[in-house]
């Protein structure tokens, strides 16, 4: 390298000797010091200007040594294997995903274990989770798959992107979830975190959070998980009213819309016997009883 | 309030205990594995690069061949057409490697 520097060194000399020399270098000498100045400034704003100007200064360096072919060759061999080594790295994590995928769907007794591989990547993307929290639905870990969810919400606008389009089916959710082009994912995913606070014994979480979007109309799977939480909590007639909606706005006919139904009988039984047992204690004479009992039922 | 509970069907709980997570699962799958394009490439480099493009293509179709056959035929692996022509260049590439190294030996003798 020294000794390339001082030929080149040599050569700078002999052309600074002619007044043509000196103007050119020194044109020469401004526009490099432009061009690292708009460099720097433009890897500000995309770093591939940074990579360029590493990659400037990596060529110049190479022709500054005895064999410059040997240094380029090796340069861009590095170039390459760190490509490929990228290129398959990814690859590779999106094959652990499609096998997990695969493992779920099937509902295989390896699934736990691809799911867990999966998240303990380093940074695990929305569908990996999403997946994640489908197997811990389905093997009952309702925490677990509410951790997930809440670890994908900040992704919600890409979920299903990666697997060009989730459909996935959560335990005691009449329907599917869809995560792909023709649906908003943000509501899916709120569906999804609903139904699983419900599952976890969080229902009054979720009717606490209804009010919020008054104006908004829920999906039918959004109106049987409300309806859902008001069961849990005891408030049958405002169930009935929920499962009533989401009955209403389901295609009829579908296996969706007779589970709604059985679902939206029970709460009316519910109520049905909650109003009877308030007639009787009429009967008998215990008016406070019977006018709680009454107010839950009707 | 009518009572539409006696209209309702059975629930289908125990039917529902047999669906797949993954509604979709038929659409999604069978695919190819992500990394049969890179086995792809680098078998038809192999033929220019020898041994460079050649072992990383034979390395990584194995890998594709063992997961894919833990995969329940959702994964299919790379074509087997692109290890062969892995093989062949790093062979040929190999003996190339070796006559000139015997090349340059005898010169220098």
């Amino acid at each position: 390298v020294l000794r390339a520097a001082s030929r080149s060194q040599g050569t700078l000399r002999v052309r600074l000797r002619s007044g043509m020399g000196q103007r050119l270098s020194r044109i020469r000498d401004v526009a490099t010091i432009y061009a690292l100045w708009a460099l720097l400034l433009g890897s500000l704003i995309w770093w591939g200007f940074l990579a360029l100007l590493g990659l400037g200064m990596a060529v110049s360096v190479a022709f500054m040594t005895p064999y410059p072919r040997t240094v380029l060759t090796l340069f861009g061999l590095a170039a390459v294997t760190y490509k490929l080594s990228q290129r398959v790295r990814r690859q590779r994590r999106e094959a652990r995903f499609w096998l997990a995928l695969a493992a779920v769907g099937d509902r295989s007794p390896d699934a736990a274990a691809a799911v867990q591989a999966l998240l303990l990547e380093p940074d695990p993307t929305a569908d990996m989770l999403l997946l994640a929290a489908a197997e811990a639905a389905w093997t009952g870990r309702y925490a677990d798959a509410l951790d997930a969810v809440e670890r994908a919400r900040p992704w919600a606008a890409s979920l299903g992107i990666g697997s060009g389009g989730l459909k996935l089916r959560f335990p005691g959710l009449p329907g599917v979830v869809s995560f792909d082009e023709g649906s908003s994912r943000e509501v899916a995913l709120d569906t999804v975190r609903a139904h699983l606070l419900v599952r976890s014994g969080r229902a009054a979480e979720v009717l606490a959070e209804q009010p919020r979007i008054p104006d908004v109309p829920l999906s039918p799977l959004m109106l049987v998980v409300v309806g859902d939480a008001w069961m849990f909590t005891g408030h049958f007639r405002e169930a009935a009213r929920a499962y009533g909606d989401a009955a209403a706005a389901c295609p009829p006919g579908t296996p969706e819309e007779s589970e709604i139904r059985f679902r939206l009988a029970e709460a009316q039984e519910k109520t049905e016997q909650l109003l009877q047992e308030a007639e009787s204690l009429v009967d008998i004479g215990d008016d406070s009883e019977a006018d709680a009992l009454a107010e839950v039922g009707s | 309030m009518t009572n539409t509970y006696r209209t309702a069907p059975a629930r289908p709980e125990e039917k529902a205990v047999q669906l797949s997570p993954i509604a979709n699962l038929d659409t999604l799958f069978p695919r190819p594995h992500p990394l049969a394009s890179t086995v792809r490439l680098l078998g038809v480099l192999a033929l220019a690069t020898g041994p460079l493009a050649g072992v990383p293509a034979i390395l990584l179709w194995r890998i594709v061949e063992r997961e894919a056959a833990t995969s329940n035929g959702r994964i299919t692996g790379a074509p087997r057409l692109f290890v062969r022509l892995g093989w062949a260049g790093t062979v040929v590439g190999a003996l190339l490697m070796l006559v000139l190294c015997c090349l340059r030996l005898l010169q220098g003798v």
